[in-house]
């Protein structure tokens, strides 16, 4: 008797998707229908209504653009939905993916004979708890009763771990249809561990399509035949020529030469054109090198924040369709390391990572219950502990008696032996409490199925159930690390962060804000706004607004004063869905229900705002630079101009109504910004030096009279690490290494008796800006009365207090999306 | 706010500093296999400042700082501190965690 293992994961693409299946020893990739591996995202709905996914769908892509749609992945989470005009319904990305998961799981039954209701799903490294949260509807649409959502390096990782002897540093570079995704990954003692991911958005196989257009568009503008990109009319003839491009650029992976030809000419302004045009693979590679170059140098970046260089990587696995052109893996090995040994397919590893990722989690195809065999005997019950896949080769089970046999024979110990006879287990006592541990070998990379056997008092062999279990070896990974930062945005445009990138979900954390305003019911919805963000910058308004917790003014009965305290609790669930509940002490009541996470859409008038904006405060830093005489920064300024230029080609194809391009535009601006901030803080550079210096002696005396030994050294420590970072002029850096100095130097401070009496001092002394002016002058009134009475410690709550009285710059409170906290 | 001190994942864990990440997959394992089935002895473990209650969270806590080398670090300066200057790193460990990790 053996209940087989059945797991299942699949790779929800933008361009492909893909499912496989895996049963404890080996992955497959699971056919389709047409016979081939992978299911083309898309999706065509007829005018009778009818549905057609994948392959059916795709030959329609340019024939009836209208009613067939693909890349819906990157509008998850947006609450866009999408038009099919002929048999007039709308749909949303989520349902249009369902459809798509739909289509894999009839192919795992056409295949194996069941359909699968619990599987693992990959999602992108870098996807906002919108879009996760998008993926898992999808699949309840789809039917799945359980998912576990996983990201897609991990998967790949995970995939290529399980062919080859895995120890060291790698890199997953993941260049899918329209994103490139980068990870760093450490592997020791079999465990895997992401140390970091890095990306652009924005890079994909189709702006290789895009560079074989736009040299394609000079080329047949010398014969006469002018299509622009910024006119709506030829729209279809770029649609034409952008799959003709595609299918050379695939072509040119194998062979030298291709040409470009359409079986139709192509019809412009009413005019038919001809098209026949040769393209050679070193043309081919001169049009993407900047693009490859530009991949290359994410993952450059990448090892740079985690102080890597190149020469560190041990391996580099190669993901994705565009991984298949010559010249990028040769690109990839010169500029970064090595490739992985093993050959992976690149379309299909996502995949495979993900059923292999499914056993890891025990997430059985069809309900762990449904495998169990039905017995009519009657042994004594245990119920078991095991790790259903493990890397480590000798790991525990643990079991507890919950029933007596039947004959009523105490169970004193248990023993497990191995399926192939070649180990048995030391006899493993049962203690008191009816609990026992028994400690295993495993055979490398394939399931282990033991049997258990229990031992009555006298040693009469006696049945336990369940009386068998499975354990898979191979490589795993620890819990799910959260890929960005999580935390509430406060009204001073600071962050408070509740979750650091990198922790291990789930996750649960309370923090105590407070009101900067006074509240009054009435009728505004939005009368608190508590906004949720996502990202690694301090400031709010660098990290993207993910939800927002608002608190609506009908709901109150009485007006909360400013400084009223708000505990907010955010929980994130292993899939990254974020829940976030406030309480309000003063009136006991409880707000939930996070006020819509989308992200947001844009508008072509937004995009052209925020890019004078940008213009404007980029003009701004080069006049500063000019006068500065600071030729280096003004050569940074001049790299930015490309993708200036960028954006705003971005924003002419969004001006033709293409909301996915508009996303496009809007992202690559926040990027943008990011690195102008960079550049601002690279010109305010000497004073965040002077800064620094200053802050670094008040730690290093505070330290070194009133900090403990340990402190000491870790002050020196930190204080190496920001020294580093002056050298290297990295003000980024040094601004998060100074964040432990401080900290250091601060704790050491407040040590001193006197300490909270200088605080409140120079509160004090801004007391007539308060908020509340009344209540800071009682404040200040009650202090000096505890001053006089010599309890100094006394202070501190007074103190904190009073800080929250304190106004904050309007214009702060703009930026952080509107915080109505501190 | 969190105790840093008693919540040293070497403590949680019951594991000594020199030991390798497979020794800490193991054990995170056997404790919550414990922890979940009810075993009672897995419920508290022994700190210098007495027992404290023991939770899954806090067994996938302390596995999860101590699979990534620089946060280990730490975790092994404050585990060994203890030996040398416990009071006073007990008197300043909450405090000093806090102001380091928390933000
Ligand atoms: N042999 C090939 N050579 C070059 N590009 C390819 C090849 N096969 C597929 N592609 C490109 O790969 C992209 C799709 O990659 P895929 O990994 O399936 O994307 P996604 O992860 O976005 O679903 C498309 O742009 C396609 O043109
Ligand atoms: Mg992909």
């Amino acid at each position: 008797m053996s209940d087989p293992l059945r797991y299942v994961g699949f790779d929800l693409g933008t361009t492909n998707s893909a499912a496989a299946f895996f049963d404890g020893e080996t992955v497959q990739v699971v056919r389709t229908s047409q016979g081939g591996q992978l299911t083309p995202s898309v999706v065509r709905i007829t005018k009778k209504g009818a549905t057609s996914v994948g392959h059916k769908a795709r030959r329609f892509l340019d024939k009836d653009a209208d009613n067939t749609h693909t890349g819906f992945k990157r509008l998850m989470g947006t609450g866009k939905t999408l038009a099919f005009p002929a048999a007039g319904l709308e749909r949303r990305p989520e349902e249009l993916s369902a459809e798509v998961l739909k289509s894999l799981i009839a192919d795992v039954d056409g295949q194996f004979g069941f359909a699968p209701t619990r599987a693992v799903i990959t999602v992108p490294a870098l996807f906002e708890l919108p879009q996760s949260r998008a993926t898992t509807e999808a699949a309840t649409l789809a039917g799945l009763e359980a998912i576990e959502l996983v990201q897609e390096p991990v998967a790949s990782a995970l995939a290529a771990g399980w062919t080859e002897d895995s120890a060291g540093a790698w890199l997953v570079y993941d260049l899918g249809g329209g994103t490139f995704d980068v990870t760093l990954l450490a592997s020791q003692d079999g465990v895997l561990r992401v140390e970091g991911h890095d990306g652009d958005n924005f890079l994909g196989g189709r702006d290789f399509d895009t560079a074989i257009v736009d040299w394609l568009l000079t080329t047949l503008r010398d014969d006469g035949c002018d299509v622009r990109r910024d006119n709506p009319a030829h729209g279809a003839a770029l649609r034409t020529l952008a799959a003709a491009a595609e299918e050379a650029k695939i072509e040119l992976s194998r062979s030298e030469q291709t040409t470009i030809t359409l079986v139709e000419p192509l019809v412009v302004d009413g005019e038919e054109h001809e098209v026949d045009v040769p393209l050679d693979r070193a043309t081919f590679e001169r049009l993407v090198l900047p693009l490859l170059d530009r991949s290359i140098d994410v993952c450059l970046r990448l090892l740079d924040a985690h102080d890597r260089r190149a020469a560190d990587i041990d391996r580099v696995v190669l993901v994705g369709g565009p991984t298949m052109i010559p010249a990028l893996r040769a690109r990839v090995q010169e500029r970064l390391a090595p490739l992985a040994e093993h050959p992976h397919d690149p379309m299909t590893l996502v995949a495979q990572g993900a059923a292999l990722f499914a056993a890891q989690a025990g997430l059985d195809a069809q309900g762990a219950t449904a495998s169990l065999p039905v017995r009519h005997e009657r042994g004594h019950k245990v119920l078991l502990k095991y790790p259903s896949m493990s890397t480590d080769l000798s790991p525990f089970v643990i079991g507890r008696v919950v029933g007596q046999a039947d004959d009523g024979a105490r169970l004193s110990k248990v023993i497990a032996s191995r399926h192939d006879d070649k180990f048995v287990s030391e006899p493993a006592t049962v203690e008191e409490d009816g609990s026992f541990a028994i400690s295993l070998e495993l055979l490398p990379r394939r399931a282990n199925r033991f049997s258990l056997m229990g031992q009555a008092e006298g040693g009469d062999p006696v049945t336990v159930e369940p009386g068998a279990f499975t354990i898979v070896h191979g490589l795993t990974i620890g819990d799910p690390p959260l890929s960005r930062s999580v935390g509430v945005a406060l009204a001073n445009d600071r962050v408070r962060v509740y979750f650091e990138r990198g922790t291990p979900l789930p996750a649960k954390r309370t923090f105590v804000h407070h009101t900067v305003d006074a509240v009054a019911p009435g009728e505004d919805d939005h009368a608190l706004v508590i906004p949720l963000v996502q990202g690694e910058f301090d400031d709010a308004h660098l990290c993207r607004l993910v939800g927002s917790l608002d608190v609506p003014a009908r709901v109150l009965k009485e007006v909360l004063p400013a400084g009223t305290q708000v505990e907010v609790t955010l929980e994130l669930d292993r899939g990254g869905h974020l829940t976030a509940q406030a309480y309000v002490p003063r009136i006991k009541e409880v707000f939930e229900g996070v006020a819509q996470l989308l992200v947001p859409a844009c508008t072509p008038d937004v995009l052209e705002a925020e890019l004078r904006t940008m213009h404007e405060r980029i003009e701004a830093l080069r006049a500063d630079a000019f006068r500065m005489r600071m030729p280096e920064l003004i050569a940074e300024i001049d790299k930015l101009m490309p993708d200036l230029d960028d954006a705003e080609r971005g924003l002419d194809a969004a001006r033709g109504g293409d909301e996915e391009t508009a996303q496009r535009a809007r992202r690559n601006l926040i990027e943008l910004e990011a690195r102008v901030v960079q550049l601002e803080l690279t010109r305010d550079w000497p004073e965040i030096d002077s800064e620094a210096v200053d802050d670094i002696a008040f730690a290093a005396s505070w330290v070194s009279s009133l900090g403990t030994e340990t402190e000491q050294k870790l002050l020196d420590q930190a204080i190496a690490q920001a020294n580093r970072a002056r050298e290297a002029m990295d003000a980024g850096q040094l601004a998060r290494r100074m964040r432990r100095v401080r900290n250091l130097g601060e704790a050491a401070y407040y040590r001193h008796p006197e300490s909270w009496r200088h605080q409140f001092e120079f509160a004090a002394a801004r007391a007539d800006e308060a908020t509340d002016p009344a209540k800071a002058a009682a404040l200040v009134q009650k202090g000096r009365a505890i001053i006089d009475s010599g309890d100094h410690m006394a202070l501190r709550p007074l103190t904190e207090q009073l800080w929250g009285l304190l106004p904050i710059d309007a214009k702060k409170r703009q930026r952080s999306h509107l915080s109505g906290v501190r | 706010m969190d105790d840093r001190f008693g919540d040293n994942p070497f403590f949680v864990l019951e594991l000594e500093v020199g030991c390798t990440s497979m020794d800490v997959m193991r054990q995170a394992d056997k404790l919550i296999g414990m922890l979940e089935l009810g075993v009672e002895k897995a419920a508290t473990y022994p700190t210098p400042a007495g027992d404290k209650p023991r939770t899954v969270d806090k067994v996938r806590a302390a596995r999860a700082r101590l699979l990534v080398p620089e946060k280990r670090f730490f975790d092994e300066i404050w585990a060994k501190a203890r030996a040398v200057d416990g009071a006073a790193a007990q008197a300043a460990g909450p405090d000093l965690f806090g102001a380091l990790w928390w933000r």
